[in-house]
């Protein structure tokens, strides 16, 4: 296997250009390239707030102020959380063809799943941020507090990517295991319920997920206009941080073998 | 022996048949915990040493299954060795079976763009050559179609354009020649021509040796992964038909 200077090679423009190129790729292919391609992704949040307000409103309602507003800031971030990494299980996968006609950088494939998948997040937040001018009539400068918070959410989901582009590669039914994660992690997020309906005894379980900060985070800035709580970010930067070296050197160790085993 | 571009020591590739195919989570934990993991060693390739200066094309003969394909993707850092050592000190572009990792449901000209991102290239840089690729592929109007909507001589024809005029300086064919009408194949012919006047090097899969032969020097002859011969393109490739024709027909 040819050395290569991987560091160096993922600050440099032919890099990142490449990974723009694969992103915008897997973005045409999965939504046709077309508006209403595009719009289908937005449907899968406006449908769970629709689902999740009805039921929960009178009971919720009464516990948490704004309730609509804390629900769809829940979900968005929810959404860009579980299917970045879901798509990330695919990253290598789907681009078996690639790697198999040339020597690609393979970190590459998997920036590119997540950045495929920012896109129409960064769609939500900005309608979200629209939504919110429209409700509440003016804006806040606290709000570009949502800018650092989205890369620590980037960095928290490309940590995970790197662990599950790999096992995906290793294990037929990753995206099932995954999916069941997915489903359960939706109960145990705080995303239409608030902390204070927890026993006090099983909140640890809440806390230790790193979304729970991130959707905190986000709704503090948003709906109190304030500086997020530091305390649970700083978590999700250290939680992250593990994650990106473990994975990372796992994804690079293994790296070398992908196309083996995939076309084994 | 200056300017080796190429060059391989005691290359080998061993397959562990049995562990390469995905499993569930769930089987691969069985076979780790009960650890009869059901595993055979295959030596795809063993020994191999050759080089290829600056501007030469060489070929690799051998029958089928002889690894031929195994050493390219090796030497283009596709698959990694399991032994010796190997060093290739250009930038490669390959054309291995069809299409170049093209994906079928974007178009041409999308494709274009991303096998350039792929290999570094900016989308200016192609645009420049996309005249040049188009009219090499004689793919014309067809730039915008999806690519599933190509005849399997379109892709080929696409793909070859765009490594002839994309390559910077190893070109590895994987028997993609064969594809392609005479008229086409005369045109590679004479691209590959230019690319080795241009102080390209060419390392190409062959069988048979066809129109190719002729501007290789060396030919590398391989079977079941032991190397058999390397030199001399007429020595080596008689050898190879010796032993075809002493080899029983099945």
């Amino acid at each position: 296997m040819s050395h290569k200077k991987w560091f160096g090679e993922m600050f440099s423009k032919p890099y990142w250009n490449m990974v723009g190129e694969l992103a915008f790729s897997n973005f045409k292919q999965k939504d046709q390239g077309t508006f209403f391609g595009f719009l289908w992704t937005l449907i899968n949040p406006l449908l769970y707030f629709l689902v999740l307000y009805t039921i929960f409103n009178k009971w919720m309602g009464s516990k948490v102020s704004d309730f609509p507003l804390y629900l769809i800031i829940g979900i968005v971030q929810w959404n860009f959380f579980s299917s970045a990494t879901t798509n990330a299980i695919s990253a290598i996968l789907s681009n078996a063809s690639v790697i198999v006609s040339m020597d690609v950088e393979k970190s590459a494939l998997v920036f590119s799943s997540v950045l495929s998948v920012l896109f129409s997040h960064i769609v939500e937040l900005i309608t979200l941020i629209i939504v919110f001018v429209l409700i509440k009539g003016t804006i806040s400068l606290y709000w570009l507090w949502l800018i650092p918070l989205l890369v620590l959410n980037i960095y928290l989901v490309v940590s995970f990517s790197f662990i599950l582009a790999t096992v995906g590669v290793y294990f037929l039914d990753m995206s099932r295991i995954w999916g069941l994660a997915m489903s359960i992690g939706f109960f145990l997020t705080p995303i239409f319920y608030p902390m204070s309906v927890i026993s006090q005894d099983k909140r640890i379980i809440i806390l230790c997920n790193p979304m729970t900060h991130i959707i905190y985070a986000a709704r503090s800035i948003l709906i109190d206009r304030a500086m997020p709580a530091f305390g649970g970010l700083l978590y999700v930067v250290i939680l992250s941080t593990i994650l990106f070296v473990f994975g990372f050197a796992y994804f690079k160790k293994k790296e070398g073998y992908f196309v083996e085993k995939i076309y084994g | 022996m200056d300017d080796i571009v190429i060059e391989t020591s005691h290359l080998s590739k061993m397959f562990m048949i049995g562990t390469t195919e995905r499993m569930t989570l769930f089987s691969s934990l069985r076979y780790k915990l009960s650890g009869d993991f059901p595993v055979r060693e295959f030596w795809a390739l063993k020994d191999i040493n050759f080089s290829v200066r600056r501007g030469e094309m060489v070929a690799v003969l051998g029958p089928n299954g002889a690894g031929k394909t195994t050493l390219l993707r090796i030497l283009s850092g596709i698959i990694a060795s399991t032994g010796g050592t190997f060093s290739v000190r250009d930038k490669v572009s390959t054309i291995f079976e069809l299409g170049l990792g093209f994906n079928s449901r974007l178009s041409a000209l999308e494709n274009l763009y991303l096998y350039a991102a792929l290999h570094g290239i900016t989308r200016k840089e192609i645009n420049r050559k996309l005249p040049e690729i188009m009219d090499f592929s004689e793919v014309g109007d067809f730039m915008g179609a999806k690519l599933g909507e190509f005849s399997s001589g379109m892709k080929a024809r696409l793909a070859f354009a765009t490594v002839v005029q994309t390559v910077r300086g190893i070109i590895m064919i994987d028997e993609a020649l064969a594809v392609g009408d005479a008229a086409f194949q005369k045109k590679c012919m004479s691209a590959i021509e230019k690319l080795l006047n241009d102080g390209k090097t060419v390392l190409v899969i062959s069988h048979g040796m066809g129109d190719a032969r002729k501007f290789c020097s060396k030919a590398l002859y391989i079977n079941h992964g032991i190397q058999k011969g390397f030199g001399d393109i007429n020595e080596i490739e008689q050898q190879y038909l010796n032993d075809a024709s002493t080899t029983p027909a099945f």
